[in-house]
């Protein structure tokens, strides 16, 4: 199946949850403006913790704004695609099943039968927040577009990551509640930076749950935090973290069997 | 409509079954009171960093050790705040089984509650009460009979409030039948005006001033500040009062706001 073929397939199963979606107008109103909380929160919060403090060490003001802001696109592109209690609970009941047995990657089935499709509100505020706050730094254009190349590559990788850990969650859980609870611990920990919690869990969300990857470590390039090489080798772990969790996905996906058996 | 003994008895049972659904999932449960305390964790690993990179032993009166103790209840008290009803009427009347539920004898008001008290009490349980016990722990705080008792009603207040409002939101599917949207806004905004990111007293003062005159003190940050002993007997007072002052309010409105709503009541067919 060519990749023109899956790209269709995604684009047409979006046009249907968008529909299906603005079929309660007044409440899909409702949550397009909440899902504008996630960005006005971060600003919040941080516009408080640096008003009664001097904040993070080694982070201004606008560099935290930057890494929240970060946070908040990077999880709503992902949210956008999975949601994780929303593909267990489908799994769970067979839903998938139907889709599963069309001609496309079950990759390809799964990231477009689901997902949080006002979270594109959500990442328009943190894309409000990063401009503004890339304003006051004075950031170049090239700056910000590497910054985003490599971030962008960080967030393929969470997403292949948390769609592997969706199917271990149903595997293990029969539940989304993990999976959810994990995207809960990723938003607080991907908001800050990853060393105010020390090298165990540093360590942790770069290399086991890789939030960092996405967030942390391309806000650290983009301020000269972390020199090239590093750089260079947080780029090809983030390919590496995609293509494991991608093989995993698979591996996961052939012990599956629905809600009938 | 059952009254007395026996009615209290049938309440109670759909109290148990509300229970038992819950842990159905008994593993995803225990990850779920997992994450709660990795939460909690988080929050105090975050604020430490704040504390050291700022170079202050106190913050708004708030020490460091205060702020670990403020996390820790304020993730216990997320359990007193848990919010269950509007999910339980949403999904009641989007499924259309708020046609059976209806056929009991039994007040739907009532019955809709004693399910989604069944996930505050294990939530209770299993989440604030061992939060609540690692904060007296790292406190070293004798709680006096006094502090405790107020504690207690602040707490049943905070429970009260959430409740009514959960009600109220839960109402509006009725009209709207999907309301996941209004109670993700509502619990947001009772985490922040609460005091579930930043204690109140950061805020500018003219901002605290306003909060403490809404229901949302009363749910996270009074009863936390009660307990750290960071704030005075007045505040607490007429955050108490201002509450029940609430509570009267929505009470009413919950009141007149049912004998509206439950007419327009219909099920899947009609």
């Amino acid at each position: 199946m060519a990749v023109t073929d899956s790209i269709r397939y995604y684009l047409i199963n979006q046009l249907y949850l968008w529909r299906s979606f603005m079929a309660y107008r007044a409440q899909a109103l409702l949550w397009l403006v909440y899902s504008t909380f996630s960005g006005i929160f971060s600003l919040i919060t941080m516009t408080v913790i640096y008003s009664v403090s001097s904040g993070f060490a080694g982070w201004s003001y606008y560099q935290m704004l930057i890494l929240s802001a970060t946070m908040v696109m990077v999880i709503n592109a992902t949210t956008y695609s999975i949601n994780g209690w929303q593909i267990v609970s489908a799994m769970r009941q067979g839903r998938l099943d139907m889709h599963m047995v069309r001609p496309y990657g079950l990759a390809t089935v799964m990231l477009s039968a689901q997902g949080v499709k006002t979270d594109i509100a959500g990442f328009a505020s943190g894309v409000a927040i990063f401009a503004y706050a890339a304003w006051e730094l004075h950031l170049s254009i090239i700056y910000m577009l590497f910054f985003l190349g490599v971030a962008a590559v960080g967030t393929y990788a969470l997403l292949l990551f948390e769609l592997m850990i969706t199917v271990l969650s149903y595997h293990l859980f029969r539940s989304g509640t993990f999976i959810n609870q994990l995207v809960g611990a990723l938003t607080t920990v991907g908001s800050y930076p990853l060393s105010v919690f020390g090298p165990i869990i540093m360590l942790l969300f770069t290399v086991v749950v890789p939030i960092g990857i996405a967030t942390y470590y391309p806000a650290e390039m983009m301020f000269g935090k972390i020199n090239v090489t590093l750089s260079i080798a947080v780029v090809a772990f983030s390919l590496v973290v995609a293509a494991v969790s991608y093989k995993l996905f698979y591996l996961l996906m052939r012990y599956y069997t629905s809600g009938g058996g | 409509m059952k009254n007395g003994l026996a009615g209290t008895n049938i309440y109670l049972a759909m109290l148990v079954i509300g229970i038992k659904d819950q842990l159905a999932y008994k593993l995803d449960y225990l990850l779920s009171v997992i994450f709660r305390f990795i939460n909690a964790l988080f929050m105090i690993l975050i604020w430490t960093a704040i504390y050291l990179g700022t170079g202050v032993s106190s913050i708004r009166g708030f020490t460091l050790p205060d702020i670990y103790v403020y996390f820790f209840i304020i993730y216990a008290l997320m359990g007193t705040t848990n919010m269950q009803l509007p999910d339980v009427i949403q999904e009641d009347i989007g499924e259309g089984s708020i046609a059976a539920a209806y056929t009991r004898p039994l007040r739907y008001p009532v019955q809709a509650f004693m399910r989604g008290a069944a996930d505050d009490l294990l939530i209770i349980i299993f989440g604030t009460v061992p939060l609540f016990a690692v904060a007296v722990l790292i406190s070293h705080v004798s709680l006096t009979l006094g502090t405790v008792l107020l504690l207690l009603t602040e707490i049943l207040i905070s429970y009260l409030l959430v409740n009514l409002i959960g009600f109220l939101i839960g109402m509006a599917a009725v009209k709207l039948i999907n309301i996941y949207g209004i109670i993700t806004i509502t619990w947001s905004t009772l985490l922040l005006l609460g005091g579930g990111v930043v204690p109140l007293n950061m805020l500018p003062s003219v901002v605290q001033q306003i909060l403490f005159f809404s229901p949302f003190p009363i749910m996270l940050y009074i009863p936390a500040a009660t307990f750290l002993g960071t704030v005075g007997y007045g505040v607490i007072m007429t955050s108490i009062f201002t509450s029940i002052a609430w509570i009267a309010v929505l009470a009413v409105a919950a009141y007149v706001a049912w004998g509206k709503v439950r007419r327009q009541i219909t099920s899947a067919g009609g």
